[in-house]
């Protein structure tokens, strides 16, 4: 067939074959190196099936799951590799010389479209054909081919490529400047996440208890991440016993849940096409070399620019300037605007700066600069009047589906429920907190320690409710109480005392893991356990005492019945919790069978651990019915400390060799005069950590 | 023909063209001159379909350039800088438009491998500026243009590579009646090779003729008057005098006999008409436009 046959051809199809190989060739370097690392793949899986001589376990179907989990990292590969693709076939935007050859050349710009289009997603394809075509091969010669597998796979990769091409070349037809390309493009992928971590973060300064923690409902625009969560697959197996007697699980089938995903985003990066096709077709050629193409983007770059400043760079003006002044938990209004106000205006005139291609923009660009200075501040007092309610929002009862709790004062207490009753319980104390909010943030004023000269403890707590609607309300707060005014009815911390003590808290607080199993799998039981932390009547550690499989059942049946009384987190919000917890460590051993989370390798053991206090009366009274427990085994933490102060008067010869003449001879003396207090910080149900101060 | 009516092109507030009017007439070479930021480049990447107008109509043959694919087969076109692909030698290039040009030919593109004497397979790159220069020629006429437009053409080429290239693209003008289009700052070399002119300035075309016209339209005279006088009579519209001893040299905006007639009233001792140069023309006409040499002491 002549040449000139073929242009007619071209003519007609909007394809220039010229046009499509000189891309092709030009750009060689980079689908040949892309392929030539993916080549290396299926080689390895060639070496590795020489070297075991064909004889190999692996069926169609492991093969096939072994696609689809390589189909995780295809998002990420495109995202980076469309880029460059983008960037070859669209280069010749970016400079006035390739511009004039190319639209001086006999084709219009659709053909340059398509047929540019089309070498680009060619370049990103040859990669994926030679990497595919090899292990296809491979595959083949294993035994291990699965059509059905293989296509999915094509189809997944076809589809995730075409998308990210479309939005390389959605950057590449925004900006007429080389180096613009990738970073926009950068910015278009993470552009949304982005914008909710600094919403987020900016609102968290304002509103007290709001944790600036990322509901992450801008997920689906930031595609890789999206991706790379979706683009997943189950298998089901079923366990054999092969000849020998041996048992192995063997695949029945694998599933890819990644389609949808997949299609979603090919039909997106077709819309996008369209749009590209809309600018191209009125892009002015002479936008070479500027950082934005499109006449009508440039305000929104410009304002973009500054309002992404605005919110970050005046965040971290004001920690790096102001926070040191702040006396309350959220921001001061007037020191954020003039830091958001002032990064607004830097932005503004990079911004400006970069269109411009100029340094000289601080007189012509004044005004704008003047208007976002205004809009930061008037966004600022905004944000601080609060107008939606954040601060004081809390959830119905009817629309949480579950919470996350954790409280910690002198203990700490966490865990998840979704029953309504311990869901209200949490939104009662958290509707207390709130009222109090005002006093309780005033407490802060004076910093951590001096709020502490007048306070006993410091508690955090942690609330996060999951929504019907499927949203998140996550809130934190800090503050000092006095262990007194837990005692007092309509504090927050009398709320809170309350509510660590309430049966269903403490059972998510406890037994959550081992409730979960009971709700997810079909068998679960206890198998046994054991009881450390006790001591001779000389207060001489033993061993942990093992438990047997009806041990442990009786003890969780008291443990059951002590959290039911209530027995268990009263020593959070006092001060002689080293008085009232023990030594004693519970740890209750079971077993539950797995329910499709993993390969099937039979059943899973597990554990709970348990600390106690003197209220725990039921647990106590059945240690002692086991005759595990008597009046001397069980010391309280306080007794422990006292016997290592005791025996510890100086250091011995022991700390001496170790640590020499490195600290003055004074600071291993025992302080002779003087109290001596000691402190705990922990909790019954966690690891305890002990302070000492006096002299 | 080459036609344009009232061509309009902005960027960002700033109007390169500002209602632009020629018209190249068929089998023409158009001499396209103008100072530094006149439009003429403007003008050339509208007519060759790279920039879109704002206002106003660019015909070749009748048809507009924008988005004519079938129009643009039979332009070519050397850019004052010409792009080539980096890693191409001219071989490549030729490969690459002959994808693009249907009536490309080969046999011209052997015969002009002897004219130009460039190693084809020698990356362009690694050309001097007038052998990339040549090699934009060796295509551009290797693509049977009906229209060739040209900016700046024998800008880097040697004197004799200059006789060369217009030899060629004048045969090209006799032989297949291409229309010609050329914007350069050498009007002594356009004189030679045009039969049309067109002036540009500020993003119009003060000016329009034919060589022949333009220069019947203005006129040198050297002149001295009578009893040696030292002042030229001021009713005289003189564009431009200057003197040396006792010759004045007047430029007068009319043609030679007219302007001999208009002299004849003060008995000069001496009058000799003498035919400006495009350079001249060029000069005298800009300074009406505010465009002259000026007399600066540095």
């Amino acid at each position: 067939m002549s040449w000139e046959v073929r242009t007619m051809q071209s003519k007609t199809l909007c394809f220039n074959r010229a046009l499509f190989k000189k891309n092709l060739t030009r750009f060689w370097p980079l689908w040949g190196g892309a392929s030539a690392l993916g080549a290396l793949v299926p080689l390895t899986l060639l070496i590795e099936l020489i070297r075991v001589r064909f004889q190999i376990s692996d069926t169609p179907l492991t093969a096939t799951a072994s696609l689809y989990s390589a189909l995780q990292f295809v998002p990420i590969f495109s995202l980076l590799f469309a880029v460059l693709c983008a960037l070859a076939v669209w280069s010749y935007l970016f400079t006035a010389r390739s511009v004039s050859l190319m639209h001086t050349l006999p084709i219009t710009r659709k053909g340059i479209f398509v047929t540019n289009c089309l070498s680009g997603l060619a370049m990103m394809l040859i990669p994926y054909a030679v990497t595919g075509g090899l292990l296809i091969l491979v595959f083949l010669m294993g035994g291990m081919f699965d059509p059905v597998g293989v296509l999915i796979t094509i189809l997944s990769v076809l589809g995730v490529s075409f998308f990210f091409f479309t939005t390389a070349t959605f950057a590449a037809f925004c900006t007429g400047n080389m180096f613009a390309m990738p970073v926009l493009y950068g910015i278009f992928h993470c552009l949304a996440y982005v914008m909710e971590w600094m919403v987020t973060g900016f609102s968290s300064l304002f509103y007290y208890g709001t944790t600036g923690a990322m509901r992450n409902v801008t997920k689906i625009l930031t595609p890789v991440y999206y991706m790379v969560d979706h683009l997943v697959y189950t298998t089901t197996d079923q366990t054999m016993t092969d000849l020998d007697g041996y048992m192995h699980n063997e695949l029945t089938s694998v599933t890819f849940l990644g389609g949808g995903t997949v299609a979603m985003y090919a039909l997106a990066g077709a819309l996008l096409l369209a749009v590209c096709w809309l600018l191209y077709r009125s892009r002015r050629s002479e936008s070479a070399g500027d950082v934005v193409a499109v006449g009508w983007m440039k305000p929104i770059f410009r304002y973009g620019v500054a309002f992404c400043a605005a919110l970050p760079g005046g965040m971290g003006l004001y920690l790096l300037f102001w926070s040191g002044f702040q006396r309350q938990e959220t921001a001061d209004v007037l020191p954020m605007i003039v830091c958001m106000a002032l990064a607004g205006v830097i932005g503004y005139y990079i911004a400006s700066m970069l269109l411009a291609k100029s340094f000289r923009v601080f007189k012509p660009a004044w005004k704008g600069a003047a208007a976002t200075a205004a809009a930061a501040a008037v966004l600022c007092l905004a944000v601080s009047l609060d107008p939606l309610g954040i601060e004081a929002r809390l959830p119905e009862a009817g629309e949480v589906t579950g919470v996350y709790f954790s409280v910690g004062a002198n203990g700490y207490c966490s865990g998840s429920t979704a029953v309504p009753a311990v869901v209200q319980a949490v939104l009662d104390a958290h509707a207390v907190i709130l009222a109090e909010r005002e006093e309780l943030q005033s407490r802060v004023s004076g910093y951590g320690n001096m709020a502490m000269r007048d306070h006993d403890d410091w508690v955090n707590v942690h609330f996060t409710y999951s929504l019907a609607g499927g949203g998140e309300i996550d809130r934190a707060y800090s503050f000092p109480i006095t262990y007194a005014e837990a005692q007092q009815s309509g504090s927050a911390a009398a709320a809170l005392a309350k509510l660590v003590t309430q049966p269903g808290i403490q059972r998510a607080n406890i037994l959550e893991r081992y409730d979960f199993r009971i709700r997810e799998s079909s068998e679960v039981h206890l198998t046994g356990g054991n009881v450390c932390g006790l001591y001779t009547p000389q207060h001489e550690g033993v061993s942990p005492i093992s438990l047997t499989e009806a041990q442990s059942k009786t003890l969780y049946d008291a443990i059951s019945r002590d959290i039911d009384a209530g027995h268990f987190g009263k020593t959070l919000f006092t001060a002689d919790r080293d008085r009232l917890t023990y030594t004693a460590d519970i740890s209750l051993y079971y077993i539950y069978s797995y329910k499709a989370d993993g390969p099937a390798l039979g059943e899973r053991t597990a554990s709970l651990s348990i600390s106690i206090s003197s209220y725990c009366t039921e647990t106590i009274r059945a240690l002692e019915a086991m005759g595990i427990v008597d009046e001397n085994s069980l010391l309280v933490s306080q007794e422990t400390l006292d016997s290592w102060w005791n025996a510890e008067k100086s250091l011995d010869e022991e700390d001496e060799y170790f640590y020499g003449d490195s600290y003055p001879d004074e600071f291993y003396a025992y302080p002779e005069a003087g109290p001596v207090s000691q402190e705990i910080i922990g909790a019954a149900d966690v690891q305890t950590a002990m302070l000492v101060t006096g002299g | 023909m080459i036609a344009v009516k009232n061509l309009v092109k902005r960027f960002d507030g700033f109007t390169a063209l500002d209602g632009t009017d020629i018209t190249v007439p068929a089998g023409s070479v158009y001499g396209l001159v103008g100072p530094n930021g006149a439009g003429k480049s403007t003008l050339i990447r509208h007519l060759t379909g790279v920039y879109r107008q704002d206002e106003g109509e660019i015909s070749l043959g009748g048809e507009a350039i924008w988005e004519n694919a079938a129009l643009k087969r039979r332009i070519a076109v050397i850019p004052d800088d010409w792009y080539y692909f980096t890693q191409s030698n001219i071989r490549d290039m030729m490969r690459f438009y002959r994808g693009f040009y249907p009536n490309f030919s080969m046999e011209r593109y052997e015969k002009l491998k002897e004219v130009f004497a460039i190693d084809e397979k020698r990356t362009i790159r690694r050309l001097s500026k007038g052998m990339q220069k040549q090699a934009a020629f060796w295509l551009a006429l290797s693509c049977m243009p009906d229209y060739l437009i040209l900016d700046e053409p024998v800008d880097g080429l040697d004197p004799v590579m200059r006789r060369q290239v217009w030899s060629l693209v004048m045969g090209d003008v006799s032989q297949r009646g291409t229309t010609v289009l050329v914007s350069s700052h050498n009007l002594r070399e356009l004189e030679d090779v045009c039969d049309h002119v067109g002036i540009m300035d500020h993003g119009k075309v003060l000016l329009e003729r034919s060589l022949a016209q333009l220069q019947d339209n203005m006129v040198k005279l050297q002149v001295v008057l009578e009893n040696g006088g030292e002042v030229v009579p001021p009713d005289l519209p003189v564009l431009h005098a200057s003197r040396i001893g006792r010759i004045h040299t007047l430029i007068m905006r009319m043609n030679a006999e007219e302007a001999t007639a208009r002299l004849a009233v003060y008995n000069p001792m001496l009058v000799d008409a003498v035919p400006l140069t495009l350079e001249e023309i060029f000069i005298y006409e800009l300074g009406g436009a505010d465009y002259a040499v000026k007399d600066i002491v540095l």
